[in-house]
């Protein structure tokens, strides 16, 4: 059993299909990537298993459960995380704040997640070690712990959307366009940040359209075109598939 | 003009001349027990009157505005009964009092003008309000046909349209503020012996603002010293930093020129805050709000009024009187002043000895020193009434008249 | 200093008893704006219901302690303790604020409308709140009965004694009252104690939980907030009912203060409130109870220290005016993009 399946997944803004009906798999352990041009169905793949669009037609699983009609909170509760487009870190709070952010999923109970208090003193202890340790995987970060979120540079900014999903302990991070906006320095830089999560043994869904850096870290790779998978393989195979490297490596 | 002048001089003189026989012969044994109204001993009695002469009355007698309607048609059916059972139009004619409702718009009220007119009635009384009576007295003026208000205060009603050929028709017999304020500021300087005083008044509104004038003109009059001056806006429901400077400047008396919800409020707040002196009021305070929301906080409130139920005349007590038998409860001001409206047209029709709008007007002018439950009344140049006003004090929940038996009430 | 003395005209002015008027009046506008400022910050939005949502707060209190006679336009008699409206007026408001939200608010949210549309349809369920008070309470003014609120200037009370620890604090107050001429009724008292309380209160929840961080997430974005994990609906019902509660308390404190109930009550302070909330920062708590303060500073020294009394209106927006032309975010505010 797949971690992740998605079947059949139809979605449409209007009258138009943007997703014409697309299936794919991610299995434990694995990184997984999508690649495709701009407007190809990457992000609107991710955004509707976020559960933050709905789907027409077809099926999500997750982690055994079908989660296509879960509210995206749910889905995020459940262990499905997602690093949005942009980084989206809140440039209001902290860094600190950001990351205790992260770990609001994982406060459970009706009341509890609303009253209990939480700063940084009053965290539990597993969430207290939890930050710490995105403060040793991106010690920049721990440099700017009191500093707004919004004064950060790009590339910090993405560890910090990659450090706030982590908090969440997810069972599946997705990743949308990581490198998206950055200097080619620190691309590079967001590519080595994946490559220690998989070493790490971490289950990724990755969105890119630097399809040539995605499927360096890959395992299995997905080829998206106008809403539909049009090629799929190990991502070994596909780098060396004559029309992928035409189409996006050339 | 000038020659109507002359009959009506003429008619008058005649009147002085024989008039104690003809009130003598007509009503002998009755006035001693009860006054009664009427038989004003200027006038002659009526020679060439005949048959139901019909004068108009308009007052809002549907939704909220009846509840000043309703009593005020209450003292005109009072008053046409008087008149008609004392045949005070002579023997052949008696007075038919034609009812419109006139809503509590200008447009219902114009409407119902336009149909008296169209009737033919010799006069019209009404409207209830002043803004009705901007709408619709001048068409009664147009037409040549007295019109009186009963109930307008507002200023100008009497010279609303500027033009002295239509103004004469145009009169009333609600004391306006102005005629109100001084009497009743002289009465309480004089019996309080006030030396000073601070003025809270609402200067956004113009009822209020023009009450402000008149106190401040009364008080230098009065001779007393104005200590301060404070101000407040329509709708304002705290009053507790002009309250604390005034109480500050402790004065002897505290003067408001308030609506009847801006009063409640400043009366039960200077009351919390400790001060104990008379609070002088305009118009505004003339409201049962007054003793239900403010309780016993508006004890030593003194407002000066047209009329109060506990007027110290016999007219006023004859007349309360027999309204509390027809109706079942005491008349209001409003009551009175209709009762009084009703009977001074009557008594315009009697002296002119005409059914003629005309002959009907300048009678009405011409009437001076009118006994009635207001006191003695005149018309002035202009058509307002001229009468003393009562002076009221509140004491233990409700009006008393002020007197001298109040000098110690605060003390 | 002393130029300065003259030039505000501040020799006359008492200090002690207006310093008391500015407090809790000032406390009741913040009190106010608070509500105002949390439901902009949140959805950065103006809540222009919220003075409807204040006066239904109170009729819903003065409900609670007077009964169903209330519906007939009536309150003859109070027979339990009058401060209990204070919580049923917070209850009551929460709860309107929250269907105010439903009505207004949600259907436009889930379609992506602009913001402008929210703040027109929020005037909308204004006037019809006010509407259906007039339908159910009548357009005349309501009243409790007038010994049932404590409505005395505080006094030293017959009866105590300086030996009695209990009467002391009350002697004490009583004393300084009469010192110095203050106008302080318990209903007053009552407004600076609520009010702070539920200041501290509200500052608590904001800043110190998990709740608070998810209503500033949620003000940040909805979208980032849901794949934090948060139940964006449920922050934005609870905003609105602290919102209400908070509208609910000012509006029962304010009517207990004069008296009188009307389905017009609070519309005046529409405008006020948000005056009081751009002057602070717009969004900011802090900045909402510093523009409170602020505003009924400037209206007791308008009607203390001049003679421009019925001018302490247009001052108070006069700056306002300057406010939005040279320091648009308010006081305490920080710049916020987008916002209506």
């Amino acid at each position: 059993m797949a971690l992740l399946s998605v079947t059949d997944l139809e979605v449409r803004y209007g009258m138009i299909l943007a997703l014409r009906g697309i299936s794919f798999k991610v299995e434990n352990g694995q990184v997984v990537c999508l690649i495709g041009a701009n407007g190809a169905g990457k992000s609107t793949t991710l955004n509707t298993i976020s559960g933050l669009l709905k789907p027409y037609a077809g099926k999500i699983e997750f982690d055994g459960r079908d989660i296509t009609k879960w509210r995206p909170d749910r889905i995020c509760k459940a262990g499905l995380v997602q690093v949005p487009e942009g980084r989206q870190v809140i440039a209001t709070m902290s860094v600190q704040e950001n990351l205790e952010m992260g770990a609001y999923a994982r406060s459970g109970g009706w009341l509890g997640p609303y009253l209990h208090p939480q700063k940084a003193r009053k965290l539990s202890e597993e969430q207290r070690y939890d930050i710490e340790m995105v403060f040793k995987r991106f010690p920049r970060l721990q440099e700017r712990r009191y500093q707004k979120a919004g004064s950060l540079s790009g590339g910090e900014q993405q560890m910090l959307a990659v450090g706030r999903a982590l908090l969440a302990r997810p069972k599946l991070m997705m990743l949308d366009e990581p490198s998206m906006g950055l200097a080619p320095v620190l691309v590079n830089e967001v590519f080595s940040i994946i490559k220690d999560l998989k070493a790490e043994g971490k289950t990724i869904l990755l969105v890119e359209q630097n399809a040539r850096k995605a499927l360096e870290v890959a395992d299995y790779a997905y080829v998206l075109e106008r809403g539909q998978i049009i090629k799929s393989g190990p991502a070994e195979t596909l780098r060396n598939d004559e029309q992928v490297i035409a189409a996006y490596l050339g | 003009m000038k020659q109507r002048f002359k009959i009506v001089v003429c008619l008058l003189l005649i009147a002085t001349l024989v008039l104690p026989l003809s009130a003598m012969a007509q009503d002998g044994g009755d006035e001693e027990e009860t006054p009664r109204m009427g038989f004003w001993e200027e006038c002659a009695d009526p020679a060439n009157l005949s048959g139901e002469i019909p004068i108009g009355v308009v007052f809002g007698l549907t939704g909220s505005i009846a509840q000043y309607g309703e009593p005020q048609a209450n003292g005109v059916r009072l008053a046409e009964q008087e008149i008609n059972e004392s045949g005070y139009l002579g023997e052949e004619a008696t007075v038919t009092f034609v009812y419109e409702d006139g809503g509590s718009d200008r447009e219902t009220s114009i409407a119902a003008f336009e149909k008296l007119i169209n009737e033919g009635v010799v006069a019209i009384i009404g409207p209830t309000l002043s803004s009705q009576a901007f709408g619709a007295d001048p068409l009664a003026a147009d037409a040549g046909i007295p019109v009186m208000g009963v109930s307008n205060t507002a200023a100008g009603i009497t010279t609303m349209t500027g033009d002295p050929e239509l103004d004469q028709f145009i009169f009333r017999d609600s004391l306006p503020e102005s005629g109100v304020i001084p009497g009743t500021v002289a009465t309480a300087v004089e019996i309080l012996g006030i030396e000073d005083v601070a003025i809270l008044y609402g200067n956004d509104d113009d009822f209020t603002a023009s009450g402000y004038e008149v106190f401040v003109d009364a008080l230098e009059e009065a001779g007393v010293e104005i200590l301060l001056e404070e101000t407040f806006s329509r709708g304002d429901v705290d009053f507790s930093v002009q309250l604390t400077k005034i109480i500050e400047q402790d004065p002897d008396a505290l003067v408001v020129s308030a609506l009847i919800a801006e009063a409640v409020q400043i009366v039960t707040q200077a009351r919390q805050a400790g001060y104990d002196g008379p609070i002088i009021g305009g118009n505004g305070f003339n409201s049962p709000a007054l003793f239900t929301d403010a309780g016993e906080d508006a004890n030593g409130v003194i407002v000066g009024a047209a009329w109060n139920v506990g007027n110290p005349n016999e007219l006023s007590e004859a007349f309360v009187e027999k309204y509390t038998e027809a109706y079942g409860n005491p008349p209001d001001q409003f009551a009175t002043q209709s009762y009084v409206g009703a009977w001074l047209m009557a008594t315009a029709v009697r002296c002119a000895d005409s059914a003629d709008p005309a002959d009907i007007r300048d009678a009405l002018a011409s009437i001076q020193d009118f006994p009635s439950p207001l006191g003695l009344f005149s018309f002035d140049e202009d058509r307002n009434p001229v009468h003393d006003p009562v002076v009221q004090i509140v004491d233990d929940g409700a009006f008393a008249v002020f007197d001298e038996s109040y000098a110690n009430y605060f003390d | 200093m002393d130029f300065l003395i003259d030039f505000f005209n501040l020799n006359d002015v008492q200090w002690v008893p207006q310093i008391v008027n500015i407090i809790w009046n000032g406390s009741l506008y913040s009190l106010f704006a608070l509500g105002y400022a949390l439901i902009f910050s949140v959805l950065g939005v103006l809540n222009l219901a919220h003075s409807a949502i204040f006066m239904w707060g109170a009729y819903v209190g003065l409900w609670a302690v007077c009964g169903n006679t209330v519906f007939d336009g009536q309150c003859p008699a109070v027979d339990v303790p009058v401060w209990w409206a204070i919580p049923a007026a917070m209850i009551g408001g929460g709860i309107i604020a929250i269907l105010v939200d439903r009505i207004a608010f949600y259907p436009l949210r889930q379609r992506n409308a602009p913001r402008l549309s929210q703040l027109i349809s929020s005037i909308g369920i204004a006037i019809m709140m006010v509407a259906i008070a007039e339908l159910v309470f009548g357009k005349e003014r309501l009243s409790m009965p007038l010994d049932a609120i404590p409505r005395r200037n505080f006094d030293i009370p017959d009866g105590l004694s300086i030996e009695n620890p209990l009467d002391i604090g009350r002697i004490g107050l009583g004393m300084y009252v009469a010192e110095f001429n203050i106008l302080l009724t318990p209903v007053r008292l009552q407004i600076i104690v609520v009010s702070l309380i539920l200041m501290i209160f509200l500052g608590f929840i904001v800043t110190q939980t998990r709740l608070g961080q998810g209503m500033r997430t949620v003000a940040f974005s909805e979208r980032v907030s849901s794949l934090l994990g948060v139940h964006v609906d449920n922050i934005y019902m609870i905003a609105f009912f602290i919102s209400g509660a908070l509208a609910g308390a000012a509006g029962m404190l304010y009517t207990l203060n004069s008296n009188v109930f009307l389905p017009s009550t609070g519309s005046e302070l529409t405008l006020k409130g948000l005056t009081v909330i751009v002057l602070g920062g717009l969004g900011s708590i802090r900045g909402a109870v510093l523009g409170g303060y602020l505003v009924a500073a400037i209206e007791v020294y308008m009607v203390a220290a001049t003679d421009y009394g019925g001018l302490a209106d247009a001052v108070v927006f006069f700056l306002f005016f300057l406010v939005l032309m040279f320091r648009p975010q308010g006081i305490l505010g920080q710049p916020l993009p987008d916002r209506a």
